[in-house]
């Protein structure tokens, strides 16, 4: 068989003009993602001051909401039962996914003195527990949770347990970052 | 001769398309997990015990680092013994408090009998009772005022048997009032 170069040569520039439409593409789509944001303000989810949140320092702004007065002593467990909750204002069940994005110590030692960090995810509806969010254990960063579902016009709330080991000081502070991820159908 | 060549280019041309496609389909997978994100930002810190355990006048008691657990050790026999001030409750706080007690694991209870209070020396709350059947609780708050003592009293502890020892691990849960954020300390309550 005699090969024809011409041919392969048309051949490869055709591959790469192929692949590079799909890198095209491929960045177009990444794009898109990033301008995802936009659609927020179509999302059914938003947070809500809960029953706690004059003691947790609760601040909502947008799709963002922090907990400013988190506290815990040295030795004992802190737990903010209702500091903020989720609410879904659509008609339809949205599914969610809770990360862990980032454990930082903002002062002193932190994390080498933090015994543990739950966040318990109850159901205002039902009073059931839908899921647990490891935030600390053992020494080091947990695991989120995936493929919760909350219902159409149901409120579940964020429960913050915190333990500090005995030798954590007032000098000891972290700051966490969870992430919602609700994917976009 | 020329309609050989335009079908390899249509040949050619349906095999690019193909494998255009492939790799658009390819990278879709890779970047087609689109998600809306929220946050959720905490900023958490260590504080000082406003409320701390100190032993009580019936010297029944040990006390941990921090002053924020503690183990009760009583000796109990077949004669009801009264501890009235196992342990104090300290308020060192400007705000008051809520407290009670929650027994979360327990070891050999109906061993023994005993009921365990809270008082202020006025005024009394039952929060556990066990006796040779079962361990009960009552869920009740006793309040803790600013600058004030409470006291943990073991009362007509009598045992049933004389084998093994009897351990209660409780929590003194103290909550600010009107709000469901509380604090955790463990005490252990052991009866030999």
């Amino acid at each position: 068989m005699q090969v024809n170069y011409k041919k392969s040569l048309k051949l490869v520039v055709l591959l790469i003009s192929s692949i590079l439409i799909a890198t095209v593409s491929a960045t177009i789509y990444d794009y898109m993602n990033l301008n995802g944001t936009v659609g927020v303000q179509g999302m059914s989810l938003a947070w809500l001051l809960g029953a706690d949140n004059s003691t947790a320092g609760t601040q909502i702004n947008g799709v963002t909401a922090t907990l400013v007065n988190l506290k815990g002593p040295p030795n004992g467990t802190r737990v903010y039962a209702d500091p903020v909750e989720l609410n879904n204002t659509g008609g339809t069940a949205t599914s969610f996914n809770v990360t862990i994005a980032s454990i930082t110590n903002s002062t002193g030692v932190g994390t080498a003195v933090l015994n543990s960090t739950y966040v318990k995810i109850y159901s205002m509806n039902t009073s059931a527990l839908m899921g647990t969010v490891t935030v600390w254990e053992n020494g080091a960063q947990g695991s989120g949770v995936t493929d919760l579902s909350l219902p159409a016009n149901n409120v579940w709330r964020f429960q913050w347990e915190i333990t500090w080991k005995s030798t954590a000081t007032t000098s000891d502070s972290i700051a966490v970052n969870l992430k919602i991820e609700v994917p976009v159908a | 001769m020329r309609k050989t060549n335009e079908k390899a280019k249509l040949g050619y041309a349906l095999l690019a398309i193909a494998l255009s496609l492939l790799l658009s389909y390819a990278c879709k997978n890779a970047f087609g997990n689109v998600y809306d994100l929220i946050n959720l930002n905490s900023n958490f810190s260590c504080e000082t015990p406003t409320v701390i355990l100190v032993n009580g006048a019936n010297q029944t008691s040990t006390i941990y680092e921090n002053a924020t657990s503690a183990r009760i050790a009583i000796n109990a026999n077949s004669s009801a013994l009264t501890y009235n001030y196992s342990l104090n409750i300290i308020n060192n706080d400007s705000s008051n408090w809520e407290v009670n007690l929650d027994c979360f694991n327990a070891t050999n209870a109906v061993r023994v009998n005993a009921t365990i209070v809270l008082h202020d020396n006025s005024t009394s709350s039952v929060q556990i009772s066990v006796d040779n059947v079962s361990l009960n609780q009552t869920d009740s708050y006793s309040n803790l005022a600013s600058s004030s003592t409470i006291y943990i009293g073991v009362m007509n502890l009598i045992e049933n048997s004389p084998d093994g020892t009897t351990i209660l691990q409780v929590y003194l849960k103290m909550r600010i009032p009107g709000t469901t954020t509380y604090t955790l300390y463990t005490i252990t309550f052991e009866f030999t």
